[in-house]
């Protein structure tokens, strides 16, 4: 490898158009509006899908753009998701042949990876939003099918993308209103689950247009060149929002390592290095010493380590509601070619958010060395999912997959929370467990907060989560665990939380742990054990306030057998009182 | 012979609406309300000389609280206790996992209104079909009770998984509860709500035994002050999903009561609708420190089936009132990033806006709309003044921090607010698939009249309504009501006649239930019942409630019926159909004993006292419309006879409001002389 691999990403700049005239009022009314247009995307997105990977788990991101491919506004969504967007927009337009020939009504398609920092499921939809006849920019859309006849339904073993779905490289899918049949049916053709597809497919046609007359109507009201305007003024102010939180961290290159478990199709854990350089208010994020791009699914495709840079950037910043370009300016990302986080078609991409859930947290830690206060320490730092898929009795398919909760990590100001959802996948929630029990056959024996979960600290991390779910019937899984290797670390001397972990006890009472698996059956009576990790503890143990201690043994989320190690001090405190007073019980 | 006494209590006034049938006569009374004890402001004003009417004379006493709701704001209710499904003691806490802000490393969920150590788990379960999986163990709730005793916990939550498919156990605890010797309040989850989603349902039936020993201790005390003060007749009290419940329902359900100062408000505008015709219509409540709105189709309210307090979920039938932090009093605030913001931080009645010289500092809106005269005049309810000169004074800080003079800074202020209501009407309405374009805005609340141009203006909006007394017009809203109580419950099956079947069985259990909750005290009024089916393509997980004609409570219709209504209301909300198979999801019974009242819209127009006849006067104020200060007629509103047409400018002022009719609208007291203003947009 050479220098001439490496490359740099920039978010897109300003236009030459002076922006600072447009007025502050109007601004704000406008990023406001576009806002509300992308919030109604989601909506009706959310309102008409089939898949509950949509509506529960919100497993899609909805965007506007302007017709430069910069982010204007988007719906609270999957974060992951959100900062690829842009790639999408860009690939499908010149895919199918340029804007100039792009006509109203027109939805363009692209699943390859590559091109979308996903893997196939994850199908943007584009729609070129013409405003009285003029291209002012774009709706995208970009959402998890339930199905694009990969080699399974799930993989954690591909090794390289061919296998992982079917690749559609940009095509339109309506042709100025038109839906094209014979594509459409190609696309059905290419699902295990299709009438789910044509449910989400519909919704997400349904989600673009609403956004491209929210759009216009937006454009309309303010006439183009005050749009214009005020739009940039967005931008400008986004801008100074991410660079008055950078500009507060001392200037320095900051390095952090994170080691993913495995690859997928070998056992071997993956040590990454990512350096955060901060100068002034601008901000490096550097990949370059990524190790080479892996023989099995775990490659982030450049869009997704941009993304990933992106959420870390965003959440430590303190980004309010939502983002926009203006937020990426100050946002460098260095990538070297053939590497973990700018791997080469066509190496397999089909767990590329799993180096990005690590990436996210790994910036953090980078942070955490300059300015310990402006992060949280480790969470269990993954999304600890679980695929499956089988029969009903009536011979009907099922298919089931989420997300789950872990601890978060302490941090300067607070205890972690308990049982959260990773941030990159922030607005995303557990399905109830009546839902569960109602729509598949499954029976939950627990899903409860597991104590002594958390890493030890002044703050303490948050508690991880046990679940057991008890197969009713014979079905296959495709389980993704990471971070079973290693805890959501502590910082400041805190202490790690518990590792994730993932066992099926079977009718026969043998027990097998999995943490990377595909189409593993799964016969009835089984149960699979979740135990999902604690976040790190912040600061010294011996620097916590005794009260919060007995809080913790009283409300059962540590044991007092367990805080007698993590916490001699206060133990040794209450002992010396016994002795004075003799009156505390044993 | 009727008279009605409506009291609607918010954080800053009470205020209270009384109707006399036979005159057709309003008395509308405003009075600051006493935080410290709610019912002083009622006791103090029925006891007053000023009503003019007796309390004796009165057959309903109908009131809004918000009680329940400050309770939970607060944080003031009892310590309590939770018997939950062993393995699932932390659905309060768990929650859904979801980080409410996407970007926020730090965030946390709300603390859980029961702490871990009081949700105690118990051996029992229940299957998803309502199979008894294993009977409730009951050493785990004697063990439960010595705790729940040892702390002083006052009101218990039973909510045990798969309850809404069979109470047994959670009845079977509740006895054993008693049988050891527990005595405080017990809400059971299978009661509260039978619908499925355990964090829900948990929540709901948490914040009911939360708010249980508050509200009845309040509505208790009120019903027996009214006594006490001679009155004889039918205590009611508003629920958020719309309609009134008797005193004794509401103290069974209390959750139910927890909000009612929106609802009442929305079900007023939907009275006028139906009684004008309107078939489109969005009102706009604007009052100190919030904004709401709901869409009103073909004269019904929308309805949603859970709600939302304080980041709490309620799974209970709920007026679809769509709201933001943002009213007269929120604080204007320019952010890090240099850009003017409005709301939601509020400056409340205390200090309030700076212009009321109570002491605030800070501009809030109200304080721009001094600045720009749009209110006219200085005298407003409850003895305010305002002061123009405080008003500016307030405003200078931030507009130099952007170099503007503080008068274009309140345009700017206004300009914020307005937008963003129009944002949250489109969100209330575009995303239902109703353009607003074609609805009737009917404005009300304390500063609702006074953003109605502006808001039809942003929204291409053509008429406008603004009813009298809009001040008051909620605890008016809360005449308008019917008696009516709605029970659901979950029953997932394919759409078929079979299905129907047994959805029929499920219906008439729910209205023998209502049958005994309307009880002895309204024998004589005669019941109406109503159905209605959540259905969904199989598949799906959020679905539609379709309203079904019944007989007596008994469908009649067959499947295909149903599937042709289900896809014509389909088609209407999302544009598009499906052919797949269709789901029922839920059952509900709506009971409605119809509280007859033919003159009452009319009444809006009858107001006791005489109308005060003065010479119109002029005041120079900023028109959005022209862009600059020009002269704007100032008009009393009883001055304003029915048929009298007005051009814009003017500001038309009551004691309760200010209108705000700019340049390019005109207005007319409608011909029918029912009601007051409706305001139409001139062809530009």
């Amino acid at each position: 490898m050479t220098e001439s691999d490496i490359r740099t990403y920039l978010a897109g700049a300003e236009t030459a158009q002076a922006s600072s005239d447009a007025d502050p009022i109007t601004t704000e009314v406008v990023r406001h509006a576009l806002i509300s247009a992308t919030k109604l995307m989601k909506v009706t997105l959310c309102r008409t899908a089939f898949s509950p990977t949509i509506y529960e788990h919100l497993d899609f991101a909805c965007a506007l753009y302007d017709r430069h491919i910069r982010l204007l506004a988007q719906a609270p969504s999957l974060p992951i998701f959100l900062g690829t967007l842009n790639f999408c927009v860009d690939a499908v337009v010149r895919a199918t042949g340029g804007a100039e020939i792009l006509v109203p009504g027109d939805i363009l398609l692209t699943t390859y990876g590559f091109d979308t920092g996903s893997h196939s499921q994850d199908a943007a939809l584009v729609m070129p939003a013409f405003c009285e006849d003029e291209l002012m920019g774009y709706a995208v859309i970009k959402a998890h099918w339930a199905d694009i006849a990969a080699k399974d339904p799930y993989c954690t073993d591909t090794v390289d993308n061919f296998q992982e779905g079917t690749i559609y490289p940009g095509i339109r899918i309506f042709r100025a209103g038109r839906l094209q049949e014979d594509l459409y049916r190609t696309v059905l053709a290419n699902s295990r689950f299709p009438e789910r597809l044509i449910g989400d497919f519909n919704a997400q046609v349904n989600g673009l247009r609403a956004g491209v007359k929210a759009f216009c109507g937006i454009v309309e009201k303010h006439g183009v060149e005050t749009f214009n305007s005020s739009i940039e003024r967005m931008f400008d102010h986004g801008e100074e929002i991410v660079r008055r939180k950078f500009a507060q961290i001392p200037d320095g290159r900051y390095l952090a390592r994170g080691i993913m478990d495995d690859n997928g199709v070998s056992d071997d854990p993956i040590p990454f290095d990512i350096t955060v350089e901060v100068r002034g208010s601008d901000v490096l994020v550097d990949y370059a010493a990524a190790p080479p791009q892996q023989p099995g699914p775990v490659n982030c495709p450049l869009p997704a380590t941009v993304s990933a840079s992106r959420v870390a950037i965003c959440a430590i910043a303190g980004v309010g509601e939502t983002s926009h370009e203006g937020h990426f300016r100050p946002i460098k990302v260095r990538v070297r070619k053939g590497t973990m986080f700018d791997p080469k078609p066509p190496a397999p991409i089909f767990l590329y958010g799993w180096p990005m859930f690590q990436a996210i947290e790994v910036i953090c830690l980078a942070i955490a060395k300059a300015m310990p206060t402006a992060v949280p320490g480790g969470s269990g730092g993954d999304i600890c999912g679980v695929n499956w898929w089988g029969e009903e009795q009536d011979g009907e398919k099922w298919y089931q997959a989420g997300p789950h909760v872990v601890g978060q990590g302490g941090s300067a100001q607070a205890d972690g929370a308990n049982a959260l959802m990773h941030i990159g996948t922030a607005a995303t929630g557990e399905t109830p467990i009546e839902l569960w029990e109602a729509r598949y056959p499954v029976q939950i024996d627990k899903w409860e907060l597991a104590a002594d979960s958390a890493g030890s600290g002044r703050h303490r991390g948050g508690l991880g989560v046990d679940f057991d779910i008890r197969m009713l019937r014979d079905c296959y899984i495709t389980a993704t665990f990471e971070r079973t290797k290693n805890p959501g670390w502590g910082l400041e001397g805190g202490k790690p939380g518990r590792k994730n972990s993932l066992w099926v006890e079977f009718p026969d009472g043998s027990k097998t742990e999995f943490a990377k698996a595909t189409r593993v059956p799964i016969p009835a009576g089984s149960v699979m054990a979740f135990r999902t990790g604690g976040g790190g503890g912040w600061g010294k143990p011996a620097d916590r306030d005794p009260e919060k201690i007995h809080e913790d043994i009283a409300n059962g989320y540590m044991t007092e057998e367990r805080c007698r190690e993590e916490y001699p001090h206060v133990f040794a405190e209450a002992q010396e009182n016994t002795q004075i007073n003799g009156t505390l019980d044993d | 012979m009727t008279t009605w006494f409506a009291v609607d209590i918010g954080g800053t006034f009470t205020d209270f609406v009384i109707y006399d049938e036979a005159s057709g006569l309003l008395n509308v009374a405003k009075v600051l309300s006493t935080p410290d004890a709610l019912e002083r402001a009622i006791e103090d004003l029925i006891e007053g000389e000023t009503l003019g009417v007796s309390i004796s004379d009165a057959s309903y006493f109908i009131q809004g609280t918000t009680v329940g709701l400050n309770t939970i704001l607060e944080r003031t209710g009892p310590t309590l206790g939770q018997l939950a499904t062993r393995g699932f003691r932390d659905v309060l806490e768990l929650r859904r996992g979801k980080r409410d802000e996407m970007y926020n490393l730090f965030w946390h969920p709300p603390q859980p209104l029961i702490p871990r150590r009081l949700r105690l788990p118990v051996s029992e379960r229940t299957t998803g079909e309502g199979r008894i999986l294993h009977e409730v163990e009951p050493i785990d709730i004697r063990e439960a009770t010595q705790i729940f005793t040892a702390n002083g916990v006052e009101s218990v939550a039973v909510a045990f998984i798969n309850s809404y498919a069979n109470p047994k156990n959670e009845l079977v605890a509740r006895d054993l509860l008693q049988e050891f010797g527990y005595e405080g309040e017990v809400s059971l989850s299978h009661e509260v709500s039978s619908e499925y989603r355990e964090f829900e349902r948990t929540s709901t039936t948490v914040i009911d035994a939360y708010v249980r020993p508050q509200v009845n201790r309040f509505l208790k005390g009120l019903d027996n002050k009214l006594k006490n003060l001679g009155f004889s007749g039918l205590f009611l009290i508003t629920r958020c999903g719309g309609g009134l419940i008797t005193l004794d329902e509401a103290t069974r359900r209390p959750f139910e009561t927890i909000q009612s100062g929106p609802v009442a408000g929305a079900m007023g505008a939907a009275e006028i609708c139906r009684h004008l015709g309107i078939k489109d219509a969005i009102a706009a409540d604007v009052g100190g420190t919030s904004f709401e709105t709901c869409l009103i189709a073909n004269s019904k309210l929308p309805m949603k089936f859970s709600g939302e307090v304080a980041d709490l979920p309620i799974q209970a039938p709920w007026v679809d009132v769509h709201s933001i932090g943002t009213g007269g009093g929120s604080l204007a605030w320019i952010d890090e990033g240099g850009l003017l913001r409005v709301g939601p931080r509020s400056a409340g009645s205390n200090p309030g806006p700076a212009s009321y010289g109570w002491g605030g500092l800070e501009a809030t809106v109200t304080d721009a709309a001094v600045a720009l005269g749009m209110l006219g005049h200085t005298k407003l309810a409850g003895g305010i003044t305002l002061d123009h000169e405080l008003a500016i004074r307030a405003l200078k800080p931030l507009a130099e921090r952007l170099s503007k003079d503080p008068i274009e800074l309140a345009i700017g202020v206004i300009t914020i607010m307005s937008a963003s209501m129009a944002n949250a009407i489109r969100e209330a309405t575009v995303q239902k698939g109703h353009d607003p374009r074609g609805a009737v805005l009917i404005a009300f609340g304390g500063a609702g009249p006074l953003f109605a141009t502006h808001l039809a203006r942003e929204l291409g909006i053509s008429t406008i309504l603004i009813p009298p007394h809009p001040g008051n017009f909620s605890a008016w809203g809360l005449l308008s009501q019917d008696i009516m109580q709605t029970y659901s419950k979950s029953i997932v099956l394919p759409l078929d006649d079979h299905s129907i079947d047994l959805a029929n069985d499920e219906i008439a259990s729910l209205f023998e239930r209502l049958a005994g909750v309307h009880g002895a005290s309204l024998g004589g009024k005669s019941e109406e019942r109503e159905v209605a089916l959540d259905l969904r393509y199989r598949g799906q997980e959020y679905s539609l409630t379709i309203p079904v004609p019944s007989t007596d409570g008994r469908i009649e219709h067959k499947a295909v019926w149903i599937v042709d209504e289900f896809n014509r209301r389909y088609e209407e909300v999302y544009g598009h159909l499906l052919g797949t198979p269709i789901e029922l999801v839920a059952v509900r019974a709506t009971s409605r004993l119809r509280l007859a009242k033919p003159a009452l819209v009319a009444s809006l127009t009858k107001v006791a006292g005489d109308a005060n006849k003065s010479a119109a006067d002029e005041v120079r104020t900023y028109s959005y419309a022209a862009g600059r200060w020009i002269p704007f007629a100032l008009i009393e509103r009883t001055s304003i006879q029915v048929g009298d047409r007005l051009e814009g400018p003017a500001i038309i002022t009551e004691p309760t409001s200010t209108t705000y009719l700019d340049s390019g609208f005109s207005l007319l007291v409608d011909e029918s002389g029912n009601v007051a203003i409706s305001a139409q947009r001139k062809v530009d």
